[in-house]
């Protein structure tokens, strides 16, 4: 009998390594806060660090955060580096072409953000009246390249601290910017003076949701993310996140 | 034929479950259909309810929610004293304005863009008053700005408020619709079960009641039937009609089934029957009947072989060395053949060598028992006792040998065959001068010249009356003379036949010798007579004259003188007596009348008138019954014979007592036995032969009257008529004196 447990224990043993959880590189974009926080150790922190852990660990897999910017995560997705990016990303039929897309587990919109009390820019004029900073890659570069203007009046950033930076050092005027990312920047000392700069943008290209992306050669990533989105949303375990990140139910 | 052409017409169970069958499926199929077209629109609603319902109440939960927090920051926006709380409080309101969760309605957007509107128009004021801080006297007009600030945020709870409300019934609303058509969908769907339910159960219904009718019950009294031909009733149970072709086939299979096991019964019982039989036979049989093997070994035999042949038991009996050494080859030879294969049987009259020595003769017949062509592997021999038989067979051949050296010749003739002869012996064929082939092909007129009808009638009917005649004829004997014979004719009955057998006697020689004795009896009886009557007179003479003599000189002569004379005169009186009662005995032949029938109660009456003076004398009595019988005889003798015998008990009376004499009849046969009866001295068995006899007297001379002839007189007479007499009696116990004579309904006897 005792042999036999200690056989049966063998042959567990020997099986564990095939059954460990799968190893899952997960780029995740540097992007404002709450999405990602950075403390002075470099220790990363956040939302979508949050959110990226508790899918990992519905998942059943063993993931690896890699900190990147928006374009290189798109790139990397695209190549496969990344199995899993999350970069709060709105679907586009382009963008379908490229990658895989998760449930959506958020809504945004997008929204000029200037220094406050500055009057309610047209979205068509935007372009052509004020220089505009936006995150290279994003929906918002496609739509503000779209608008007539000059070209010199686009400027496309890679992260959200240097947008930030650029815009309180008043080298663009305006900057266009998914709505709750800004949400951070307003409540800072660096963003006393600024200001929503009318309502958000109803063009539908520039709201709806957000996804998580995958890597097109990894359908079975995609269905186990799928899969653990739908979970945490059922045991209750996505809406605290939120309300832990958020002011509001960005869902 | 009939059977299987009422097969034919019987609807077929196969059929009728068949469409019972499809019709279930059916049933079974659409009930399938229904649910499955049920559970698609319960799922299709259900995935409705998760693709639609859920998400839009889910939406105005979270919309619900967000409206919440709406109101939390225009209320910090009004409120919070801190300029930071209530610009990061408008700065998320914004946010949360136009976050899509509260933008999918637009009565909502309107409202909430308009309570955003609302709120940035609070900071405005709250700016304004955060702009006076600086300024004296500011703090009645930032209280006033901060008041006109709150009064504007007030108003927009309630719409907010408002706002929740209808979300809430929005989200009722929308689950009240789902729940109702799935309550539609599940209750048609119930109804569907119920009706499918209910159609199913009369499928059901109707089946069990066809497989009951038409299945169940016949398959059910099919099993009992056999159930009852298993037990052995003897008295089958009717089975009914066959509703369906296959149970009609089952029944006739069952009656079939039936039949054989109660043939099979029969032919058991019929076996068993026949083994107890002919193990009873075999046991009981008084045949002797052995079983034994190819080598003759005794295998089994029953009582009446071990019985046949002396020993107690079969063990180590070989059937060769049980049969007589000299009857063994006879046997080996009717045994080959059998062994051979050519015959199975064979029979022969054989000797048994008996346990103690003996010898006994048997009627053996032997049978072969063989499997096929194969030689005999056992034999059943039956052997009968003819020990009697072959006897017989000796003392016939004896008796044969006697009959055929016997001097007389002796014959046997058909009497339906004109008489012709069928045996004689040796001497008839010496008597006749013929071959027993020549006489057996002649008839009784060839020898008998005085055969007619009239003779022949007599003789084919006489043996049968009087089964053995013997009467006089004449036959042509040998050398052609015509001779005198005496024939026995004697009718015999042999295999079913009648014959006529008997002996031929010449008698010549006797019928010379009988003339010769009639001639002398004739001249001794016309002797006897003649003495007799001659005889008288001089004794009447010898009488007179003595008579004469004692009258006239009997004075002279003295007393012994006159008894001499006295002796001599009854010397003749009784001599004269005896001659009277000779002459009396030689007449009762002599003068003899033919028989008649006569009344023997008149005989009787007319003995007894001639007795009158003996019964006054005696003081006797006589008795017989009033329905005494008519007899044939001769009147005057039988008087005769009864006043003798009725005289005699009067007179030899026993001096005690007075004579009491009954006379009875009997019938016997074809003839009465008269008894007279008396209770007299009696007589002595020694001398009843000897009364009979004439002048016999048992008493001297003196003691009683008479000359010893009566009885002698009275035997005569009875013989005459063809009967016997003989006396019954002891001394001193009376007597009984008993004679036969012929009924009035038959002739007497010649």
């Amino acid at each position: 009998m005792i042999r036999a447990i200690l056989s049966l224990c063998l042959i567990i043993g020997l099986a564990a390594p095939s059954a460990r959880a799968q190893d899952v590189v997960i780029g995740i974009t540097t992007t404002a806060q709450p999405f990602i926080i950075t403390d002075p150790s470099g220790r990363l922190d956040g939302f979508n660090v949050e959110l990226a852990k508790l899918l990992c660990q519905r998942m059943a897999r063993r993931c690896s955060l890699e900190p990147t910017t928006f374009p290189l995560l798109l790139a990397g997705i695209e190549e496969g580096t990344f199995q899993i990016g999350i970069g709060n990303t709105l679907k586009t039929a382009e963008r379908e072409n490229k990658m895989l897309f998760s449930a959506p587990i958020w809504r945004s919109t997008s929204s000029f953000v200037g220094a406050a009390g500055m009057a309610v820019v047209d979205p068509s004029q935007a372009r052509a009246q004020h220089p505009v900073c936006v995150v290279r890659k994003s929906i918002q570069e496609t739509f503000l390249a779209e608008q007539p203007g000059p070209a010199e009046n686009l400027m496309a950033v890679s992260t959200f601290r240097e947008l930030f930076d650029r815009l309180t050092a008043g080298t663009c005027r305006l900057a266009l910017l998914p709505t709750v990312s800004v949400l951070e920047f307003l409540s800072r000392n660096q963003g006393r003076g600024f200001d929503y700069i009318g309502p958000p943008l109803r063009d539908p290209r520039l709201s709806g949701t957000v996804h998580i992306v995958v890597t097109k050669g990894r359908p079975e990533v995609l269905e186990a993310l799928d899969a653990a989105i739908s979970t945490i949303l059922r045991d209750g375990s996505y809406r605290p996140l939120i309300a832990r990140y958020f002011p509001f139910d960005i869902l | 034929m009939t059977t299987t052409t009422a097969q034919e017409h019987l609807p077929s169970l196969r059929r009728r479950l068949a469409a019972v069958g499809l019709a279930l499926t059916i049933a079974v199929l659409a009930a399938l259909v229904a649910m499955t077209i049920s559970g698609a629109s319960t799922h299709a609603l259900i995935e409705a309810s998760r693709e639609e319902t859920l998400p839009r109440i889910l939406e105005r939960q979270r919309a619900t929610a967000n409206l919440e927090r709406l109101i939390r920051f225009g209320w910090v926006a009004a409120t919070a004293n801190a300029p930071n709380d209530w610009r990061q409080a408008s700065i998320t309101a914004q946010a949360l304005a136009f976050h899509p969760s509260l933008t999918f309605d637009e009565d909502l957007r309107n409202q909430v863009m308009a309570v955003h509107g609302t709120i940035r128009q609070v900071v405005a004021q709250r700016e304004r008053a955060y702009a006076l801080r600086a300024q004296a006297d500011a703090a009645p007009r930032m209280a006033e700005l901060d008041k006109i600030a709150r009064d504007l945020w007030m108003p927009q709870e309630s719409i907010l408020v408002n706002l929740q409300g209808r979300l809430a019934d929005d989200a009722t609303r929308l689950m009240i619709e789902r729940f109702d058509r799935l309550s539609a969908i599940s209750d048609l769907t119930r109804r569907s079960g119920i009706a499918v339910g209910v159609f199913i159960l009369l499928i059901l219904a109707a089946a069990a009641l066809i497989i009951r009718s038409n299945l169940l019950i016949p398959v059910l009294r099919v099993a009992q039937s056999m159930r009852n031909t298993l037990d052995g009733a003897t008295q089958a149970q009717p089975l009914p009609h066959p509703a369906t072709a296959e149970m009609a086939v089952m029944q006739d299979a069952a009656m079939q089934l039936r039949d054989a096991l109660h043939r099979a019964s029969l032919r058991e019982f019929a076996l068993s029957a026949s083994e107890q039989r002919l193990s009873s036979i075999f046991a009981t049989s008084e045949a002797a009947i052995v079983l034994s093997d190819s080598l003759g070994q005794v295998m089994q035999a029953n009582d009446a072989f071990l019985r046949l042949i002396g020993a107690d038991e079969a063990l180590d009996l070989h059937m060769r060395t049980l049969t007589h050494a000299d009857d063994r080859l006879r046997e080996s030879l009717l045994q080959e053949p059998m062994i051979n294969g050519q015959v199975n049987r064979y029979r022969l009259d054989k000797r048994f060598v008996r346990h103690d020595g003996s010898c006994i003769w048997v009627d053996a017949s032997v049978r072969a028992i063989r499997n096929g062509n194969n030689p005999p592997h056992q034999f059943v021999t039956v052997a009968i006792d003819i020990s009697e038989r072959v006897r017989a067979e000796q003392d016939l051949r004896f008796i044969r040998a006697l009959v055929d050296q016997s001097a007389d010749p002796i014959y046997c003739m058909d009497p339906h065959d004109g008489g012709r002869m069928v045996w004689v012996n040796a001497a008839t064929c010496r008597h006749f001068g013929k071959s027993a082939a020549e006489l057996m092909a002649m008839r009784i007129p060839d020898w008998d010249p005085n055969f007619n009808s009239i003779t022949a009638e007599t003789l084919w009917n006489t043996p049968e009356l009087h089964n053995t005649r013997i009467l006089e004829t004449t036959h042509r004997a040998a050398g052609g003379d015509i001779i005198a014979v005496e024939v026995s004719a004697s009718w015999l009955e042999h295999d079913g036949r009648s014959y006529i057998a008997g002996y031929i006697r010449d008698i010549r020689d006797r019928n010379r010798m009988l003339a010769a004795v009639r001639r002398s009896n004739e001249d001794l009886q016309q002797f006897a007579y003649v003495a007799s009557h001659d005889l008288q007179e001089p004794l009447r003479m010898v009488a007179s004259f003595l008579q004469l003599l004692e009258r006239r000189y009997g004075e002279r002569l003295d007393a012994a003188g006159r008894e001499y004379i006295q002796f001599a005169v009854d010397g003749a009186i009784r001599m004269k007596q005896l001659i009277e009662d000779l002459l009396a005995y030689s007449r009762i032949d002599s003068r003899g009348m033919q028989p008649k029938s006569v009344d023997l109660t008149k005989i009787i009456q007319a003995a007894c008138d001639n007795l009158v003076s003996a019964f006054a004398d005696s003081g006797g009595r006589i008795s017989y019954p009033p329905d005494l019988p008519h007899i044939m005889g001769d009147e005057t003798q039988l008087v005769r014979l009864l006043q003798n015998l009725i005289g005699n008990a009067l007179k030899y009376r026993a001096a005690d007592r007075f004579p009491e004499i009954t006379v009875s009849a009997h019938r016997q046969a074809d003839t009465w036995i008269i008894s007279i009866q008396d209770n007299g001295i009696g007589i002595s068995p020694e001398y009843h032969d000897r009364i009979f006899m004439i002048f016999q007297r048992l008493h001297g001379i003196g003691a009683y009257e008479g000359t010893g002839i009566g009885l002698a007189i009275c035997k005569r007479i009875v013989e005459r008529h063809g009967g016997e007499i003989w006396v019954q009696s002891q001394e001193n116990t009376g007597s009984t004196f008993n004679f036969t004579v012929s009924a009035v309904d038959t002739e007497p006897h010649q």
